[in-house]
């Protein structure tokens, strides 16, 4: 029992840095063992107006005709947000005689590759974005709020637990080193772009921040910077008139990467009245006519980055969960999640657990927020012989069955060995 | 724990080697923006190196042309020279290592300079090749100089070692020597001669060699060849020559771009002016200037005085190292010349026709002429052309340069419209068209599809512009127009002037300016990288 209580921990533990698998996707229950290994991966995507059908042409390239645009702009509201991460890595935890004369700890070290990207903007920026400005000669796009997050970053981390499985909380916490390999971000406090009726001028108005990376090192093995992170967990069970009842609490990744000094860094307030590339004589207008307009003059031109070094706060995941044990094999949850620093709704959701045996095991969550808007997943436990367990399932399932309407995508499996 | 090390690695590089190359997604936009915008005046139009400000604030163009640079080449040249000498073995006999062969031959040659007597020339470039033969059946050291050859002071010399004769077969030693930088003393071994140089040479059995006997057969030919010998500086009697120049033309580019309309000029004030940096008198005929039109076919002859008429130039003085030019100058005004149709005319060359005589005078310097080779003879044309004038059809035509594609290498911009904002601050209106052209030069197309005309500004009593005046020109551009544009390489850019209240002369002034702008309303692809 001991062991099954360890590898709870380990497949709860592990998912709760994952965007959209919180801890309560996996309360199914594997055998004990003393050491246990295995591989997590995982990815999600979910936005309020973008579609499936939209996002899966964005990522796999190719042209983005009018229905699709259409299609996403007839969701489009005037505050928009989408988010998405990938993460894979591998684990392997190891149950301890003792600790401190006391038994029932046990430690765990993972390695991931954590990838996070999410945004918000404003339906002029959808529109201004994929449909141009021309339509918006003669008035103003606004821009205000608009917010781009991308991190990936590397995360080596140790933990101890308690691993005591009765009717006593339990506790955990996860120290991460982090290797930060990639960041941009950019933050548009006020973004106004004006596009004069004639098209003779386009003023932009803006109070931005911005920053990347190093762009000269890219790929997992670049060294762009260096932070850590603690992972906290709580779990208290107790008892009610309906049934065994607990409550678990989680927040992960908190904490920060500093990209180093190589990293560009732009804060500017200022109005950019562009009136097109000057020329000096009418002999210059041999090819200056566009090759004034790289993107990178215009950019130097509005907004001039400088190297520095920056703090990057992650986006850190809360988790609050009530479950019941309504009989034997049923358990039903509810729960919230949050994502501090990542244009994250609460997600509220519900979720049933039902065990046909010790083996095997489904659920089936719903929920509304996030990323997204209504969401609903299944997943399933399976246990292979004595020692190896299958988590596998999909958080948003929405954007799979409904891919003209909806963005939700994920799926999540853990493979897990444990040995005696 | 083997087995748990080996599945924390392949866990680790299975998922990491899940990933593959995406083709980049792209969708269409119209965009609205300004592409380019310029505030042309006066200076933007013509080089502004070639116009002035005059006390009004009116403009005037102030150019000069050269019509001919007297060549060094034209008063003489130094020929390429060999030089080529035998020494026999008179008797026979044995010599020792380190004995001499031959001490210290002499050999004076006369360069055959036609028309000029040099007695002193810095070489600019040259060679000297020097080739040894020798039958000597032992190696030979020779020290060959040219004594009157002297770079920093020093003569020039050079110490080599010719290899022995096998059997029959010659030793030979052959080498090519810079001449760059030497000042030839060319008054001989007396110093009383003309283009005359001397040369030493020294010959004796290498000290490390043995000794050979020497038979009558036994020789020593020495040949060197001096060539491509440019002078820098050259001194002495240039000769009384005459040159006939021409009759030839000299191209003129002030007009260059005007090909089509005419143009009635206020006023002309022109010149003929000769600068003569030359240790030289001469004296020069012009026997002919004209305007040249190779477009109209036009030309005309310049009438006035000077055309016929001998011009006596002096010499120029020298002074450490320092030239001070001789000049004259000769007025082309509209009241003693023909000047005004001339330029009217709107010539791309002038055509001429001279004679120069070296020296009328005889030597008279005592053989001090001199010439440096980058300080030459030169007539030019000098003129000031106020900005007061009358355009009818005046076109300009210029061809440039074109390249959209490199800047945009997925041709992204598919069809649109490109509206030319002009406002105008000139006292003339202008019509403008561009055409595009093929690999061959051929015209494919033309960006305006009808006329246009950016208006004239307004003007007042005094025939001065009073303001702007705004035009605006749409220029569609179809699909199969911006595919055109985007594999053309070069175009060519005409604009047609009319000044306001023809027939009078309208100035132009330095406050005068025309604002373009060139908006773009495109369809555009955005291709994410």
């Amino acid at each position: 029992m001991k062991k099954s209580f360890l590898i709870l921990f380990i497949s709860s533990l592990s998912q709760l840095v994952l965007a959209q698998i919180p801890t309560i996707y996996s309360t199914t229950f594997p055998d004990s063992s003393s050491i246990s290994t295995g591989i997590i991966g995982e990815y999600g995507i979910n936005a309020n107006a973008f579609t499936s059908q939209f996002l899966s042409k964005f990522y796999s390239g190719g042209y983005i005709d009018s229905n699709l645009k259409n299609q996403v702009l007839d969701k489009t509201k005037n505050k928009n947000r989408i988010g998405a991460d990938i993460n894979y890595g591998i684990f392997a935890a190891f149950k301890l005689d003792s600790l401190f004369h006391k038994k029932d700890f046990s430690v765990f070290i993972s390695l991931r590759d954590r990838q996070h990207f999410d945004a918000a903007y404003s339906k002029d920026f959808y529109k201004v974005g994929f449909y141009g400005n021309a339509s918006y000669a003669g008035k103003t796009a606004d821009f205000n709020g608009f917010n781009l997050n991308l991190i990936r970053y590397q995360q080596l981390q140790i933990g101890l637990f308690s691993s005591k499985l009765d009717s006593a909380a339990r506790w955990g916490i996860g120290i991460s080193f982090l290797k930060g390999e990639q960041y941009a971000s950019i933050y548009a406090k006020k973004a106004e772009l004006f596009t004069s009726e004639d098209g003779q001028y386009i003023d932009f108005n803006t109070n931005i921040q911005a920053a990347q990376s190093d762009t000269a090192k890219k790929g997992m093995a670049s060294f762009n910077g260096i932070g850590a992170s603690i992972d906290i967990y709580f779990e208290a069970p107790f008892k009610t008139k309906i049934g065994d009842s607990k409550l678990t609490f989680s927040v992960a990744d908190i904490g920060l990467i500093q990209f180093n000094s190589n990293t560009l860094y732009m804060n500017q307030d200022s109005l950019f009245h562009y009136t097109g590339f000057n020329v000096n004589s009418i002999y210059d207008l041999q090819d200056s006519t566009f090759s004034g307009l790289s993107q990178d003059s215009i950019i130097n031109s509005i907004a001039p980055f400088k190297k520095q070094k920056v703090n990057v706060t992650l986006p850190s995941t809360l988790n609050l969960i009530y479950s019941t044990n309504l009989s034997s094999k049923f358990t039903l949850s509810e729960g919230i999640r949050y994502v501090f620093n990542g244009n994250y709704n609460l997600l509220v959701y519900v979720k049933a657990n039902y065990f046909f045996n010790k083996h095997f095991a489904l659920n089936a969550t719903v929920g509304h927020g996030g990323y997204g808007n209504f969401c609903y997943g299944i997943g399933m436990y399976a246990s292979i012989g004595k020692s190896f367990n299958i988590y596998a399932g999909s958080n948003n399932l929405e954007g799979f069955l409904a891919p003209t309407k909806t963005a939700g995508q994920g799926a999540y499996i853990s493979l897990i060995k444990n040995f005696n | 724990m083997k087995k748990l090390i080996l599945l924390f690695f392949l866990s680790g590089i299975l998922i990491s080697s899940c990933r593959k190359e995406l083709e980049n997604p792209s969708w269409d936009t119209q965009l609205l923006a300004p592409l380019v915008n310029a505030t042309l005046d006066i200076n933007n139009i013509l080089p502004d190196s070639i116009l002035q400000t005059n006390a009004d604030s009116s403009m005037k163009i102030v150019y000069y042309s050269d019509i001919y640079n007297l060549s060094m080449d034209t008063l003489f040249q130094i020929p390429d020279t060999i030089i080529k000498n035998g020494y026999n073995i008179p008797l026979s006999t044995t010599l020792t290592p380190g004995q001499t062969v031959i001490n210290n031959a002499i050999t004076e040659t006369t360069y055959q300079i036609q028309d000029a007597q040099l007695r002193t020339t810095t070489i600019k470039s040259g060679f000297v090749n020097y080739k040894i033969k020798s039958k000597i059946h032992e190696v030979t050291d020779f020290v060959y100089s040219i004594p009157c050859a002297k770079k920093n002071g020093i003569p020039f010399s050079i110490n080599v070692s010719v290899p022995a004769a096998v059997g029959s077969t010659p030793g030979v030693y052959n080498q090519t020597f810079d001449l760059s930088g030497y000042v030839l003393d060319l008054t001989g071994i007396a110093n009383n001669k003309i283009n005359t140089i001397y040369t030493s040479l020294t010959a004796s059995i290498s000290p490390l060699g043995q000794s050979v006997a020497l038979v009558p057969s036994d020789s020593l030919i020495i040949e060197n060849k001096f060539y491509d010998v440019i002078p820098y500086y050259a001194k002495g009697y240039f000769g009384n020559n005459t040159v006939n120049i021409g009759p030839s033309t000299s191209e003129f580019s002030l007009f260059s771009r005007i090909t089509d309309g005419t143009i009635q000029l206020e006023d002309v004030n022109f010149s003929i002016s000769l600068e003569n940096p030359i240790g030289l008198d001469a004296r020069i005929f012009i026997n002919g200037i004209s305007s040249i039109n190779s477009r109209t076919g036009n030309t005309i002859q310049l009438s006035n005085s000077i055309i016929g008429s001998p011009i006596n130039i002096n010499r120029a003085a020298e002074s450490a190292g320092t030239i001070y030019p001789t000049y004259a100058n000769y007025p082309l005004t509209v009241s003693n010349s023909n000047i005004k149709p001339m330029i009217e005319n709107l010539p791309d060359k002038f055509g001429y026709s001279m004679q120069i005589i070296t020296n009328p005078l005889g030597n008279i310097s005592g053989s001090n002429d001199f010439i440096y080779i980058d300080r030459l003879l030169k007539a030019k044309l000098n003129m000031e052309i106020p900005l007061s004038l009358v355009a009818n059809n005046l076109t300009l035509t210029d061809t440039l340069d074109f390249n959209i594609s490199s800047n945009n290498d997925n041709q992204n911009i598919h069809s649109g419209t490109i509206t030319l904002f002009a406002n105008n601050g000139f006292p003339f209106d202008a019509t403008l068209q561009v055409y595009t052209l093929n690999d061959n030069n051929i015209v494919t197309d033309s960006l305006f599809g009808y006329t246009n005309t950016i208006d004239e500004a307004p003007i007042n009593s005094s025939l001065r512009a009073s303001g702007k005046k705004l035009t605006k020109i749409a220029i569609p551009i179809s699909e199969d127009k911006m595919n055109l544009l985007y594999t053309t390489k070069k175009i060519i850019l005409k604009a047609k002037f009319n000044t306001s209240a023809q027939p009078q002369y309208i100035k132009i002034y330095s406050d005068y300016q025309l604002d373009v702008k060139l908006v773009g309303d495109f369809n555009y692809t955005v291709q994410l990288q």
